[in-house]
């Protein structure tokens, strides 16, 4: 990533963690102090809160620095990897986009878990994680999809009884 | 070609898993499945003991076995919630705490007694003041003038703000007019180490939970805070003997989600009825210190909705402090 | 008391309390290298099959699985950055940079040689010691708590990595995370926003799983672009004697820390292993190499959350009180087996007792002969293509997070985390400042708390006990050799 995005990003990060300690400190004005005391639910709130505002406004400072100074430089920085662009529009995209194409994969993991349970989502996430991460060779893919999760529900649910997700639709 | 059939055997699969999950069904009679038992603290306690005591004969008097789950957090709000939430078919059933007659009141449970189908108590225990062995009072009396006295001197430790020592603790100042600080601990345990190691004068948990220190004579038990003294301490006596009406007792119930039908809380009644009079759970719980009360659906429903209200002056009283 | 230990070890051996403990540190290795299966977790799963066993099998079972299961979490930290349990947290620290630099096996044994070690040493301070230390680790009043955690988020200074500033800007999130739930003092709900999840405070686990797990593959995914080589190379599995003796003198101080942080109620293995940790590069010869896979870095908290073990068995049973969340379940399940833990069970059960310290320390001699078997075996899981490792990680941090509790809160919270962690690893922010506040923020706000309400808001406190003396003047050292260092660093 290039200098002046990730300063960007270092800004905005430190911005976020402000706003929500800034958040709780409002919040946190409904809870009563103990009597008498400087005691309370609010205390270490705020106090933790007020400290982290400090860091990050060191934090923003120096990212605003490197941020003049990168601009200064007006440096394009290479691009640090060349790839061929071949296949469907659809591979290039997620290649493009791996990091989030693995995120929104996931949520859909996630959901299906909640949904139809255990089994089915990690049958149908083994094959498409491996897409992605371009290992496509159709006969390893179904084996590992097929060992891997027979292996993980035979661990954790029937050798150790500890329960998987099973979905609303089964539940 | 051989995408195809890569498609072909996913889906195979994939039909396979649905068909073996829908094949569970269920039969008419009850119980036919394992029923499990929340407990919403984590193992260990008293409450874990009781479920775990209960669970061992689980399967020889309801025919199939009984699975303590622990849920902790919240100060049991999430296992509670989650017995809630549970489909009434009394397949899902959880260790009711007293503490569902007051939080609510005080904005830590979204919940109380009436969100439950209640089936019957198991187990009361009453609080019982308890020092160390060598602390300079030998009776409630001395206690208390000392704390007369002394306005605000006396530490008491507790297992959580609000919750059922505190308000034991909070009774005892009510009833003989005292002022006390009260220390928060995570849990009795951590309450107990702290009296072991001086740094708070007494502590007002159960008496189950002290009984190791006081049989091994490093602690004593003032006062037992019950209608009677204990079992394992019958040369205590109780507050009441020594002429405070302090009575504070916690119970544990069997409840589960609203709406468990009265057939089956009948069943579930009789099976775990049964279980609590085998020798071996009087044994093991009696050896614990912890005591066996057992009440019928009716007396505890009354039980619970009772306690609620002599309660209510001690919870006000707190209130007021706050 | 020789004699007892003696009759502990004839009982082990003739019944079936050894194939019991061996047993039960197999499966607790299995339960430690699943991520999310914790070892208070497999106690509690086999708590009632000791019912229909004798006391001393029972409990070499249940040793078993405490100390397999605090080791194995080592395995998956080193091998896939995945914690098996939190106490596995700094073993991660220079675990994974070792395994990434074809180290693995050796890693794993070296984790393997310091935990056995600690334990033993845990496990000896247990039998020889127990009544002394008890005695001890009673003074422990909420003024010393305090001071512990606030010494422990010293050791931020030794995790921050390069900036100071930024370490303690993420251990300010880990302590900001650690308000949520119910305040311990006063039972206020806080930032609950009425939902029962946001209640019970968020767990300690799936967080650890996010931002080191989560980030973690996240970043395969990200470096999968490149052709990085598909495979890592595996070296030798041996340590030299000389390396022997590089972590010696540490896995010995570890395991001293261990015990102590184990015997004193309410602090558990994963304090116990990032204390460890920093005393380990704080007193280095070479700590310039620490979290780029030192072997000390590995030895240490692999030592001290051992010996942890062992030291959290101390107050269980001389006082009957609980050293961590794994001893409180023994304790329950002691209590369900009909004994009453407690100053009495010296006298009443001794046979008993010695059994299970004979159990403890024959249960790191298993540990070191299956560790080091194994990890030859264990090491061969890098040999896979990294793409299906990733996927993998993937799916063990999903189930990590879910078994905890059963709860799919937990994956959120380990998705979210796990996006935190990715960000700070981009923006070469350090993640285990994080964790530290996490674990440390509870046990210094409620003590802070306690402490005052105990001293009527006299401050004063600190200052009038010996215990709590001796921490304000470490933790005034550490403080000062690190700016001491920064200073002579900045003038270079």
């Amino acid at each position: 990533m290039r200098e002046k995005n990730k300063a960007m990003l270092e800004i905005g990060m430190n911005l976020l963690f402000c706003s929500v300690a800034f958040g709780m400190y409002m919040v946190s004005h409904n809870y009563d102090f103990l009597e008498g005391t400087i005691l309370g639910a609010r205390t270490f709130p705020l106090l933790i809160g007020g400290i982290l505002v400090v860091f990050a406004i060191v934090n923003i400072t120096c990212a605003v620095k490197r941020l003049k100074l990168a601009k200064s430089l007006g440096k394009v920085e290479a691009k640090d990897i060349h790839e061929e662009r071949v296949g469907s529009v659809f591979n290039i995209l997620i290649r493009e986009y791996r990091v989030l194409s693995a995120v929104i994969l996931l949520v859909l993991y996630f959901l299906l878990l909640s949904f139809v349970g255990f089994l089915i989502a990690t049958v149908l996430l083994i094959p498409a994680m491996l897409y992605l991460l371009e290992y496509r060779k159709p006969l390893p893919v179904v084996v590992i999809t097929v060992l891997g999760t027979a292996f993980l529900f035979t661990a954790f649910q029937v050798l150790l009884g500890v329960p998987l997700p099973d979905g609303l639709l089964f539940g | 070609m051989k995408r195809i059939i890569v498609l072909l055997v996913v889906l195979m699969t994939l039909t396979s898993l649905v068909f073996a999950q829908g094949a569970a069904e269920t039969a008419e009679k009850f119980p036919t499945q394992p029923i499990k038992l929340i407990v919403p603290w984590s193992a260990g306690g008293g409450t874990d003991a009781i479920a775990r005591a209960l669970a061992k004969s689980g399967e020889k008097h309801l025919g199939v076995p009984v699975i303590v789950e622990n849920k902790p957090g919240g100060t049991g709000a999430l296992g509670l919630g989650e017995t809630i939430k549970a489909a009434a078919d009394g397949y899902t059933l959880a260790i009711l705490p007293v503490e569902l007659s007051f939080l609510k009141d005080q904005g830590i449970y979204p919940f109380d007694f009436s969100n439950f189908t209640r089936i019957m108590n198991l187990n009361t225990d009453p609080s019982a003041l308890t020092v160390k062995a060598d602390a300079p009072w030998n009776t409630l009396a001395e206690f208390v003038a000392y704390a007369k006295a002394n306005p605000g001197k006396i530490k008491i430790g507790h297992s959580g703000t609000g919750m059922l020592w505190h308000l034991a603790a909070a009774s005892l100042s009510l009833n003989s007019n005292t002022q006390y600080v009260y220390v928060p601990f995570n849990g009795a345990a951590d309450a107990i180490a702290s009296v072991l190691g001086k740094n708070i004068d007494a502590v007002t948990v159960s008496g189950a939970e002290v009984s190791a220190q006081v049989r091994a004579g490093e602690m004593k038990i003032l006062a037992v805070f019950g209608e009677r003294r204990m079992d394992i301490f019958p040369n205590v006596p109780t507050a009441k003997e020594q002429g405070f009406d302090v009575v504070v007792n916690t119970f544990r119930g069997l409840g589960g989600p609203v709406g468990i039908p009265e057939d089956r809380v009948k069943i579930l009644h009789d099976g775990f009825k049964a279980m609590m009079e085998e020798p071996e759970f009087i044994e093991l719980i009696s050896k614990m210190g912890l005591g066996i009360d057992y009440r019928s659906t009716a007396d505890y429903y009354k039980l619970t909705d009772a306690t609620a209200a002599a309660l209510a002056p001690v919870l006000q009283s707190l209130l007021k402090i706050k | 008391m020789l004699g007892y230990l003696f009759d502990g070890f004839f009982t082990l051996f003739t019944t079936m309390a050894a194939p019991a403990l061996l047993g039960g540190v197999i499966l607790g290795i299995i339960i430690g290298v699943l991520p999310g299966l914790t070892a208070t977790m497999g106690i509690a799963l086999l708590i009632p099959l000791t019912y229909y066993v004798s006391p001393s099998v029972g409990l070499s079972l249940l040793v078993g699985i405490f100390a397999g299961g605090i080791y194995g979490g080592s395995v998956s930290a080193i091998l896939l950055k995945t914690p098996g349990t939190p106490a596995a947290g700094a073993t991660i620290l220079d675990g994974y940079p070792m395994a990434q630099n074809g180290q693995a096996g050796k890693a794993i044994a070296i984790a393997t040689i310091a935990s056995a070690i600690g334990g033993l040493i845990g496990a000896l301070i247990l039998t020889f010691l127990a009544p002394q230390i008890a005695k001890i680790a009673v003074r422990f009043g909420p003024p010393e708590y305090v001071l512990l955690g606030v010494y422990g988020l010293t050791m931020i200074s030794y995790v921050a990595g390069k900036s100071l500033i930024k370490g303690l800007f993420a251990g300010c999130i880990g302590l900001l995370i650690s308000t949520v739930g119910i305040d311990p003092i006063t039972s206020v709900p806080r930032f609950s926003f009425g939902t029962l999840n946001l209640l019970t405070g968020f767990e300690l686990l799936p967080i650890l799983i996010g931002i080191f797990a989560m980030s973690q593959a996240l970043e395969g995914v990200r470096d999968s672009r490149m052709k990085a080589p598909e495979q890592l190379k595996l070296t030798k599995i041996g340590i030299s004697l000389k390396e022997f003796f590089r972590i010696l003198p540490h896995i010995v101080k570890s395991a001293f820390i261990g015990t102590f942080v184990g015997a004193v109620p309410g602090t558990g293995t994963d304090i116990a292993a990032f204390l460890s940790y920093g005393e380990a590069k704080r007193s280095s010869k070479h700590p310039e190499e620490f979290g780029k896979g030192s072997i000390e870095g590995v030895a240490a908290p692999e030592a001290g959350n051992n010996a942890c073990v062992n030291g959290a068995m101390i107050p269980m049973f001389t006082l009957g009180i609980p050293g961590e969340a794994a001893t409180a379940v023994i304790l329950g399940g002691l209590m369900v087996l009909g004994l009453q833990p407690g100053p009495l069970l010296f006298v009443e059960k001794p046979e008993v007792i010695y059994t299970v310290f004979a159990s403890t320390i024959t249960s790191n001699i298993f540990m070191i002969v299956l560790g080091l078997t194994g990890a030859r075996f264990f090491a061969k899981v890098l040999s896979l293509p990294k793409s299906v490792i990733v996927t993998f990680i993937f799916i063990f941090a999903v189930l990590g997070a879910y078994s905890m509790r059963n709860s799919m809160f937990d994956v959120l919270v380990m998705g979210i985390a796990g996006l935190l962690g990715y960000l700070f690893s981009i923006l070469d922010y350090p993640v285990p400042p994080v964790l530290l506040g996490v674990i440390l923020g509870p046990l210094v706000e409620s003590n802070l708390g306690r402490t005052l309400l105990v001293s009527d808001g006299n401050l004063m406190i600190f200052f009038k006990r010996p215990i709590s003396i001796f921490f304000i003047v470490i933790i005034v050292a550490t403080i000062g050799q690190n700016v001491y260092k920064h200073l002579k660093q900045k003038r270079k």
